[in-house]
């Protein structure tokens, strides 16, 4: 009895100290995963967890609303879709802008019927390569962006020019967004420029909003431990919103005024790069990892619906597609759909109307769907070249 | 006496000129022998052609002839054609890909937009590389060209004119009737501007 209860009182202690041992390994877990997501997590910001290892998730329901064919003329073939296709919805009519394969901007009704399209030329009322595009929602003008001639281009809804002034040879323009008060959010290609070793942020600035056609500058700097990163991506319109996704700490800023407002941060879990890689690794050593898939690297684009928000993220350097519920925290992995043939494979490009999302689909994908799905058998694509739009909406099951 | 003179300095010439020709015959003998090599041993044969200032075509031997049975699928009409079908006589074909700087192809259709006034349209083609016939069939919409156009999507096995060795690079190219491959000889710098051009509006004035 004794030696029971010397073994006993012995092993007490020491079961004890394996208790304390693991509650403090366990804490130290807990507490390294909370610091992963939520270090130097300003006010306000909501965490969006998605964990990229669950393939087996819930599945949305998935409503098309429509499924546009968009018109076939001689004048109005689009190019590659996937990659260099620019598209918004505005006032009843799709804007699709072209910069590879075209260098053209098209214009279609709701219906989808071709309505007319930019002229390619260096000559009056031409265009050479247009690049990046907005609508100026207050006066319905479309503002365009033509390299060719280092120029913003103020085109009407008929896409006539109405307007074209160079801008300043100091300003590096790559993409825009069109803000109020005559002024607008400009995005700058950094990937070549120097960093300071003074201030440790990149010569060439990321963002800036200008105001009255470039008279005055606001710099806007995305730093990520006291660095910008050498890659972002150029800025996201979310219905009347406008946003800017830092990678690697996946903070989602919102523009209010002149400054950036973090108001989101995504969470990848075991994918997300840690606080002390975030500060010690290169940008070199980030895209490593992000191209070996053991971290998440950029976030290619965000979209927002209702109460939904959707993500593309790049892992192992292929797009992963998901879309977040802001009601049930539930994230749904958009690829489960296509494979069931909820939506045919497409790609979200923006917001259709509030509550639903607007994307495009080669027509051979649109076919498939018609082959998996009895509610869509009615689909006919026969002749039908371009691609179609497809309006849906999502609701939580 | 001075006849004598004339005659052993042009006596000395010719056998310069001989000495050159069998020069330039052992050098495209030499440099064209496997396709694995051709590109730099084209440029290296180019290095040292620059000396002779020749305004010839370099003609590739028959181990680089273009395939005659090259299939070919027309941009606007989208039949599919065999290369054999439209040659017949010297051919100047344009090619660029999907993935080709798009600021270059344009600048390349402009000038061989030009370029149809000096050389038959008949007689130029452009063949383009896209893996989605819609794509390509949008670009060449986007031009009004005089000329006719053509996807394709296996390679064509020649070899390019460029440092670069880049397969995607846009590029001329004359095809003989008998299907070898003939590439307009210039300097580096030359490649793919108007002087290069020029050479090639020259060729087909002269032989046609």
């Amino acid at each position: 009895m004794d030696a029971k209860t010397s073994v006993y009182s012995i092993g007490t202690p020491m079961l004890s100290n394996k208790i304390l041992l693991l509650a403090i390994v366990g804490f130290l877990v807990v507490v390294n995963y909370s610091c992963r997501t939520k270090a130097d997590l300003p006010e306000g910001v909501k965490v969006i967890a998605i964990d990229p290892d669950r393939d087996d998730g819930p599945v949305p329901e998935v409503i098309i609303e429509r499924i546009i064919p968009l018109e076939v003329t001689d004048s109005s073939l689009l190019g590659d879709i996937y990659n260099y296709l620019s598209l918004r919805y505005h006032n009843g009519r799709f804007y699709l802008l072209d910069t590879w394969t075209t260098s053209t901007l098209y214009l279609f009704s709701d219906e989808g019927e071709f309505l007319c399209r930019t002229k390619r030329g260096r000559g009056p009322g031409e265009i050479i390569t247009p690049y990046a595009f907005d609508i100026d929602r207050s006066s319905g003008n479309i503002l365009l962006v033509d390299f060719g001639q280092a120029s913003l281009i103020t085109l009407d809804t008929e896409l006539n020019i109405v307007d074209s002034r160079r801008w300043p040879d100091t300003v590096m323009l790559n993409d825009f967004r069109v803000l109020d008060d005559n002024r607008l959010l400009v995005y700058h290609d950094m990937s070549k420029t120097d960093v300071s070793p003074a201030t440790g942020l990149r010569e060439l600035y990321q963002y800036t909003i200008y105001k009255d056609y470039f008279t005055s500058a606001n710099r806007l700097d995305i730093v990520i431990n006291g660095r910008n990163p050498a890659i972002l991506p150029s800025p996201f319109s979310l219905g009347d919103e406008i946003m800017l996704v830092a990678p690697y700490d996946y903070n989602v800023y919102r523009i209010e005024d002149n400054s950036a407002k973090p108001v989101y941060r995504f969470d990848f879990g075991k994918y997300s790069f840690t606080p002390d890689e975030l500060n010690r690794l290169s940008d070199e050593e980030k895209m490593r990892l992000s191209s070996s898939g053991e971290r998440v690297g950029s976030i290619a684009a965000i979209q927002k619906a209702g109460d939904f928000l959707m993500i593309v993220y790049t892992l192992e350097e292929k797009p992963v597609n998901v879309i977040h519920s802001f009601k049930t925290g539930n994230s749904y992995d958009l690829t489960r759909c296509f494979e069931l043939g909820l939506l045919p494979v497409s790609v979200t490009v923006s917001r259709y109307e509030d509550n639903s999302f607007l994307a495009i689909a080669e027509a051979a994908e649109v076919k498939k769907l018609s082959e998996l799905s009895e509610d869509y058998g009615y689909l006919d694509v026969t002749g039908k070249e371009n691609p179609f739009l497809i309006v849906y909406s999502i609701k939580d099951k | 006496m001075i006849s004598v003179g004339l005659a052993i300095v042009a006596i000395i010439l010719l056998g310069r000129v001989i000495a050159h020709r069998k020069h330039l015959a052992s050098i495209t003998d030499q440099y064209y022998q496997t396709t694995g090599e051709i590109d730099a041993r084209l440029i290296l044969a180019e290095t040292r052609l620059v000396g002779f200032k020749r305004k010839e075509m370099l003609e590739l031997r028959t181990a680089h002839s273009i395939i005659p049975d090259l299939k070919l699928v027309e941009a606007i009409s989208g039949d599919t054609v065999l290369l054999s079908s439209i040659t017949g006589k010297h051919l100047l074909l344009y090619r660029f890909s999907e993935s080709s700087c798009i600021d270059c192809v344009i600048k390349d259709i402009e000038a061989l937009k030009k370029l149809s006034k000096r050389v038959p349209p008949e007689q130029i083609i452009a063949v383009g590389n896209y893996s989605s016939s819609r794509s390509f069939k949008a670009m060449i919409n986007s031009y009004s060209l005089s000329f006719l156009a053509y996807n394709y999507t296996f390679p064509l096995g020649v070899p390019l004119q460029s440092e670069n060795y880049d397969n995607d690079v846009p590029f001329y190219l004359v095809i003989r009737p008998d299907f070898e491959v003939i590439l307009p000889y210039s300097r580096d710098d030359e490649i793919q501007n108007q002087k290069y051009l020029e050479r090639i509006a020259e060729f087909f004035e002269r032989i046609n």
